[in-house]
């Protein structure tokens, strides 16, 4: 997949992951794993720039007595989401009109 | 590999980037570990997961601007005290700066350049095609007729697959131009850990 392409796809699975609830780390990649493999290095970057972009609100809380993070989504970040799910109807049109054509091959 | 000592090379790693960049990663990967041990994983596994550390390095890395990493170097430098170096020492390593720096613009410079001649070529073809087109309906007599036309055909057969070839290098241009800016970046990594 195209990196950019990839890119946005990421983002856009790491904050739906965080619509139900806040989320750290390890449970993010986790609870994504049935949908998309992300390392942890990934993620990383991913993290950062949902925060700068302001989609994403952290936390340290303690646990079991050292800090964890936690992310929640953002007024903006669902803003974001929505806004992804509206880029991708178009994008749903081209590929079923794909999918139609090369189906008749 | 133990969590202390990766965290140790991510540190080593990471040792040019501003201190709080290292800071957040460190807590990041600590975090991650600890996340992993608790869900059953053994130290050494939960480790190994994360993967080489060169890929590590260049996620953080590719996310910082690089006047930060440029900042950060140039402030390593002044706490070294080597300002004494700078000034005396500016005959010898100004043109070696200048040199290095002008070998990835020149790489740059070279790549989009070929790059631009590709589509040059593309656009003269193209307009040669149109220009054949337009003589077919102007010129009189059916021998130069038959030539605009067969020019036409020639030059619209040509730029099809040469679009699609300045198209797929321009895709590959970007993309070693984002490498060999990721490639500038580390290199002002001060030292790099050897970790597998």
């Amino acid at each position: 997949m195209d990196a950019q392409l990839k890119r946005g796809v990421l983002e856009a699975c790491v904050l739906s992951a965080l619509v139900k609830e806040r989320s750290y780390g390890y449970q993010i990649i986790k609870s994504l794993a049935p949908v998309v493999s992300i390392s942890e290095s990934t993620l990383y970057p991913i993290l950062k720039r949902l925060e700068t972009s302001g989609y994403l609100a952290v936390q340290s809380l303690e646990h079991n007595g050292r800090l964890r993070k936690y992310y929640a989504i953002t007024d903006s970040g669902k803003d974001r989401l929505v806004q992804f799910i509206e880029e991708w109807e178009g994008i749903a049109d081209i590929y079923h009109y794909i999918q139609k054509e090369v189906e008749s091959l | 590999m133990m969590k202390h000592e990766f965290l140790r090379e991510l540190l080593k790693s990471l040792s040019s980037l501003p201190q709080i960049e290292r800071d957040k990663a460190y807590a990041f990967y600590a975090e991650i570990i600890d996340d992993s041990m608790e869900d059953g994983m053994s130290e050494e596994d939960a480790v190994a997961k994360l993967g080489g550390m060169e890929d590590i390095v260049d996620h953080i890395v590719a996310e910082i601007p690089i006047s930060v990493l440029l900042k950060s170097r140039w402030s390593i430098k002044n706490a070294a005290g080597s300002r004494s170096f700078l000034i005396l020492g500016f005959p010898l390593w100004f043109p070696v700066l200048i040199t290095v720096l002008c070998v990835p613009l020149v790489l740059f410079i070279v790549l989009w350049a070929v790059d631009l001649v590709l589509w040059a070529v593309c656009a003269a073809i193209a307009a040669a095609a149109l220009g054949s087109v337009i003589g077919l309906f102007s010129i009189p007599g059916v021998g130069e007729k038959l030539m605009s036309l067969g020019g036409a055909l020639v030059c619209g057969g040509l730029t099809v697959p040469l679009v699609l070839a300045a198209f797929e290098g321009t895709r590959q241009f970007a993309y070693l131009t984002n490498r060999l800016w990721i490639k500038i970046k580390n290199s002002l990594l001060k030292k790099r850990g050897n970790v597998q």
